[in-house]
């Protein structure tokens, strides 16, 4: 189905929807910023692509803290273990082209080769529908990754921004259920609405600001001909804060423990980082990535490189620029390719 | 929703003092027909202590045994401390069996040599006994182990059984002696000089602390066993075991599934020494 | 729950009951032996509203000057020197600052590790080209991503500090407009350097003359410059003196009290600055107002005391002579604080009252006659000051732990129990006092607090407006004396050849006991270690992860021992947390020790 939407009718698809399952969508924050967040009331959705979401939308699916099982001591010596509840149904309404990528990422990681439905579920549970970014920010640098702005794969539906209404575009068969119960709000499309959008996306390519050619990265790290001059210069920018792994949309390493309660307890999973020095410290003491150094190489060689083995050549990077925004040190992706670069081309140079 | 990280329930039938600070846990399964998992030698559990959390153990008896399963635990955490508090009867919990085994089939008709120390037996010991049950279905069989001091030797009463065989040959030593130790005195690679084994029919299985196990292939390379018919275990701090969260990944593979087991060969290939 | 002391036991008790008994006893202690009798510390690590009512607690209620901090031993004689010569006991520089600075001028402080903001910005420096000079004796991150790494030997930073001013002088390249418009004492100071030179101070630093020429020519020539000091200071001398030359180098090169310049102090406690300018300090009003008649009348008719009392080590040794014999601790454990061993604990069992308020039980809390159990951040509200003078509030996100109550309540209530007249029903309540009180937090009231997301930099240009870089019309700075003295110089022996410098790392306070409770910290850095420079490692025979003993004139410890080429040789480093045996006597100070193999 291709159709028109008028803007001022996206706020009653948002309470038909909210009616019978969760709905998650950008909302804007009083400081200007916007956040993926569960929606209460539907004028609190910002559908306006000029602003990434600050978090992306990995939270949703594999949680920051999660509980993975409760345990209650029915006896001094028996133990009764109840699972996490099971995930509701949920539409995703404005996800952009990266998180989505990244969030069909993640899905291929936890599906093998075990399948951790505690992530895969509550995927299978969503619909998405993206939504085409007609003003990059700053930042971002999708183009270079094949991560958006209009990435069509793995959206159940799609809408893009004609200034004064919305191009929507389905693309499953549960796309079209969504939008089948709000016939009355939809309008064929027609060829001038095909024009505009296509004109909309030739337009947006050129106002990318970073392109960080990406290939040059994943070449060099599956090569293992990084010069180590990079890695010096980063080793003492970096300061292991973490913040690159926390937004990063692909990345999802964790930690897993007890909460202990007088009655048993919960087991739980939180985020972890492997910028952390303690990450790899095994119970002797012994830490084989004591190094900052190390620990940026596994980073950077996990993202472009080792992660293509295991996820059918998709590389760990979907360019959405949360890490250049929230790394206090310059060491965040885009940095790491431009000095890749540029050692490079010294050393061909003389 | 089928949760990956639920584990069984497992009670402790009985536990055995290895030494000062490792214990052996019997255990059960409790709910269904199966008193244990289906598994492989080399294979290991992630046991829970609930209230602080898991640590991964590889099982330490071999699938021949098939009423109770063992894993051997040293107190060095908060996880193994609280597995050593507990008493027969109490419950723990297990998930698996995870990880990769050794090639017990593909080595069938080869001589096998064992090389351990300390406390890297366990694992070893669920391959051994293994042989030992199918004892045709392979050809000479060495068993070398070395340990810091004589109290620091685990499955003492094993040892002295599989030194009384006569259809393997068992060696041990110890670092340091003691008074009435009237056994070898010295590393573990010392016992080399004292076997000849025929490196292009032999296949050698080792495990240990790291700075025995450098030696030790070393010595064996030297030997002329070639990279690939040396075995070994590799360790990094574990916490999901199923290859999800990270902490034991060496470039692209993960040591909780594409290991514990590797050949020399492979960890040859791997980016990151171990 | 709150406890109280019964003949030599303690007992749990209602919050009535222990409230009583500390504002009884003070009116007990105050009535016979009188005000000065009475000790009160306050803490660089709580909010703004606890020192505030603390001080009042001690000033208005029992009159006393006899109120301070640990970090008198640290980071108070900055700021003292900061308030007696710049005319604000604060940093002047912000953290934008040091981004857009052409020139950036780091003395002893690793701010990779210690204060990332600060770092962070240095990096942004960096991209826009700017040139960065770091003097620390190791090749720290910063060092090795510097324009010029100042390899000196702790505690001579004074001679490099004068050696650069002489240079400058000598060669007339100071800012003479600005000194002659902006600064007085120039002469004085400059007959005083007349024994500085660069050679000397390269004889005595390790500096090559020839690279202190350079960074000084370099910073007077800047358009923007920042200088950052830091802990590394504080560690190895007498940091008010050394404050005082670093000023003084920055009135001589123009960079203070000018658009885009100024001195910024790194390292501190989150409140070390709230603290300060709430008064927690004994020698003056809240406000940095000088403790004289006419500005007491400038108060209002509030009764405040105008006593100078006495200072941290000043009330630990009244303790111990027993001119001290009521003592109020709020968020210390006063007894890890070795320097002190000595008749400390014994000191204060004796004496007549011991209040403290603790979060957790400690070895102090275990000898007190009342315990308040304090909440913790987060479980409540209040301000803290940064190091840019940036004010903000901490909303809470937990409930408090049971049976808890936050700092300044308990004060109030403590202080009203005493008869004063506090009548404060929330911590807001407490914020406006504190904006009515102290002239440079006039504005940082509640109300623009809540409108305000990024906090407020006092003082504020307009009323409640957030503050502006810090310039004020007629400002003027002071030169100082900021001389090297006989013994400054920290020196080593055939029995003891190496110069031991303590460090911090990211992820633990001081020596940890809080933050290695928390187990994700606690994998970072298991155990502590002595790095040591190769040749050391060798002439000490020991080798990389060895156990070993280090040895110092005062005392002994064991550690491990990790091998780097960060390190000059004849120097050690070691970070202070969770180190086995006898850590303060190596802890805040550097100390000449050997390394034995054990």
């Amino acid at each position: 189905m291709q159709a028109i939407i008028q803007k001022e009718d996206i706020h009653e698809i948002v309470e038909g929807l909210s009616l019978d399952k969760e709905v998650i969508a950008p909302v804007l924050l009083p400081d200007g910023e916007a956040l993926y967040s569960p929606i209460k009331r539907s004028d609190r959705v910002s559908l306006d692509s000029s602003h990434i979401p600050i978090m992306s939308a990995k939270e949703f699916f594999f949680g920051s803290e999660e509980e993975l099982f409760q345990f209650e001591r029915t006896s001094s010596q028996d133990i009764k273990i109840t699972p996490a509840a099971e995930p509701k149904d949920r539409v995703f309404l404005g996800i952009r082209s990266c998180d989505l990528k990244g969030v069909r990422f993640l899905q291929n990681f936890f599906e093998k080769p075990y399948n951790d439905e505690t992530v895969t579920r509550k995927i299978e549970k969503t619909v998405f529908i993206s939504l085409g970014c007609v003003a990059p920010a700053e930042h971002c640098f999708c183009v270079c990754c094949d991560g958006g702005p209009f990435l069509v794969e793995g959206a159940d539906a799609q809408l893009v921004d004609l200034e004064d209404r919305f191009f929507c575009e389905t693309f499953t068969s549960r796309g079209e259920e969504i939008f089948s119960h709000h016939q009355n709000l939809l309008k064929p499309a027609q060829a001038e609405d095909w024009k505009k959008k296509s004109a909309t996306i030739e337009k947006v390519d050129q106002r990318f600001t970073q392109r960080s050619y990406m290939a040059v990265g994943v070449k060099e790290t599956s090569m293992n001909t990084v010069p180590e001059k990079v890695w010096e210069v980063l080793e003492n920018r970096c300061m292991s804060c973490g913040s690159c792994t926390y937004v990063c949309p692909t990345c999802s390493c964790f930690n897993v423990f007890d909460r202990s309660t007088p009655e048993g307890g919960i087991r739980i999973r939180t985020w972890d980082s492997c910028s952390y020095s303690g990450f790899t410290r095994e119970v002797s003491g012994h830490n084989p990535r004591e190094h900052t150094r190390d620990r940026l190489k596994r980073r950077f060689f996990h993202k472009l490189s080792y992660q293509c083995l295991r996820s059918n050549g998709r590389i760990g990077c979907v360019g959405c620029g949360r890490c250049v925004v929230s790394c206090p040190a310059f060491v965040d992706m885009s940095t790491f390719v431009t000095l890749l670069r540029q050692a490079k081309s010294e050393k061909t140079n003389g | 929703m089928d949760n990956i990280y639920i584990p069984l329930k497992a009670r402790i039938v009985s536990i055995s003092d290895d030494t000062l600070d490792v214990k052996t846990l019997e255990l059960q399964l409790v709910d269904g027909d199966k008193k244990r998992p289906d598994f492989s030698p080399g294979q290991f559990l992630e046991l829970s202590y609930f209230g602080v959390g898991e640590a991964p153990f590889c099982i330490s008896s071999s699938p021949t045994k098939t009423n109770a399963f063992d894993v051997t635990v040293r107190a060095v955490g908060s996880v193994t401390r609280g597995l050593h508090s507990l008493k027969q009867n109490d419950i723990v919990g297990v998930r698996g069996p995870l990880g990769n085994h050794f090639p017990f089939e593909s080595v069938k008709g080869r001589d096998i040599l064992f090389v351990g120390g300390g406390i890297g037996l366990p694992p070893l010991r669920s391959l051994i006994n293994f042989m030992l049950d199918n004892r045709s279905d392979y050809g000479e069989i060495t068993i070398l182990y070395g340990a810091r001091t004589p109290s620091d030797r685990v499955y003492k009463a094993e040892c002295a059984e599989w030194a009384r065989r006569d259809d393997i040959e068992f060696m041990e030593t110890v670092d340091l002696g003691d008074s009435s130790w009237k056994g070898r005195v010295g590393v573990v690679t010392t016992l080399f000089n004292e076997i000849k084994p025929v490196p292009g029919k032999t296949t050698a299985f080792t495990c240990g602390p790291p700075i025995m196990i450098k030696f030790v292939i070393q010595g064996l390379l030297k030997m002329g066993f070639k990279p690939d018919s040396i075995i070994t275990t590799l360790e990094r701090y574990m916490k999901c075991g199923v290859g999800k969260c990270g902490h034991c990944a060496i470039g692209h593979k993960y040591i909780c599934t594409d290991g514990p087991v590797f050949s020399v060969a492979e960890i040859e290939r791997l980016p990151e020494q171990p | 729950m709150p406890l109280v002391k019964i003949n030599g036991k303690q007992f749990e008790s209602s919050w009535e009951e222990a409230i009583e008994k500390a504002s009884q006893g003070l009116q007990k202690v105050v009535q016979k032996w009188g005000p000065d009798s009475v000790g009160f510390i306050g803490s660089t690590h709580c909010s703004n509203e606890d020192n505030y009512l603390l001080m009042r607690l001690a000033r208005d209620v029992v009159k006393t000057g006899n109120i301070d901090t640990n970090n008198r031993l640290t980071y108070f004689p900055i700021l003292d020197a900061f308030h007696e010569c710049l005319g604000t006991g604060s940093s002047t520089a912000t953290l934008k600052q040091v981004a857009e600075a052409d020139f950036i001028l780091v003395a002893g402080a690793d701010l990779s590790g210690t204060c990332p903001q600060g770092a962070s910005r240095i990096l942004e420096a960096l991209n826009r080209k700017a040139e960065l000079a770091v003097v620390d004796p190791r090749a720290t991150k910063l060092a090795k991503l510097a324009t010029y790494h100042l390899k000196v030997y702790p505690s001579t930073d004074l001679y490099w500090i004068n050696g650069m001013i002489s240079h400058l002088i000598d060669e007339g390249k100071v800012g003479a407009d600005f000194i002659g418009a902006k600064t007085a004492g120039y002469n004085q100071m400059r007959k005083e350097l007349a024994g500085s030179s660069l050679s000397l101070a390269e004889s005595m630093s390790g500096i090559s003359a020839e690279l202190l020429k350079l960074v000084s020519e370099h910073l007077v020539e800047a358009e923007k410059a920042v200088i950052v000091i830091g802990s590394g200071l504080t560690d190895t001398q007498d940091i008010k003196r050394v404050a005082r030359g670093l000023i003084n180098l920055a009135l001589v090169t123009g960079h203070v009290g000018k658009e885009g310049s100024g001195i910024l102090m790194v390292g501190g406690n989150n409140n070390t600055q709230g603290a300060w300018d709430m008064g927690a300090v004994p020698d003056r009003l809240a406000g940095a107002m000088s403790t004289n008649k006419s500005t007491q009348e400038t108060y209002g008719d509030r009764k405040s005391g105008s006593l100078i009392g006495k200072d941290y080590l000043g009330i630990l040794n009244g303790v111990v002579s027993g001119e001290v014999r009521a003592l109020y601790v709020m968020g210390e454990d006063l007894l890890t604080f070795t320097h002190f061993r000595n008749g400390l604990q014994e000191a204060l069992v004796n004496l007549e009252l011991l209040v403290v308020q603790d979060l957790f039980p400690t070895e102090l809390t275990k000898l007190a006659s009342v315990v308040f159990p304090a909440s913790a951040p987060y479980e409540s509200s209040g301000t803290y000051a940064n190091l840019e003078r940036r004010v903000q509030r901490f909303d809470p996100i937990l409930e408090p732990w049971r049976d808890t109550k936050a700092d300044w309540e308990i004060l109030s209530a403590v202080s009203q129990s005493m008869g004063a007249d506090f009548r404060f029903k929330n911590v807001s309540e407490v914020t406006d006092d504190i904006a009515s009180l102290i002239s440079s937090y006039r504005g940082i009231t509640s109300a623009n607090l809540n409108k305000a997301i990024e906090g407020i930099t006092w003082p504020p240009k307009e009323d409640g407006h957030p503050g502006e870089p810090w310039l004020q019309d007629g400002w003027k700075g002071k030169f100082s004396t900021a001389l090297p003295e006989e013994g400054d110089r920290l020196e080593t022996s055939e029995e003891y050849p190496l110069l031991l410098i303590p460090g911090r790392l990211s992820s633990f306070w001081d020596t940890g006991t809080r933050s290695s409770r928390i187990n994700f910290l606690a994998r970072e850095e298991i155990r502590s270690a002595i790095h040591l420079n190769p040749e050391d490692a060798k002439s000490s025979g020991v080798k990389g992860g060895w156990r070993v003993r280090v040895i110092s004139p005062l005392g002994r410890l064991e550690t491990a021992v990790v091998i780097t080429e960060e390190l000059p040789k004849g120097l050690a480093y070691l970070p202070i947390h969770k180190i086995d045996g006898d850590l303060q006597q190596l802890s805040k100070r550097s100390v000449p020790v050997r390394v034995e193999a054990f």
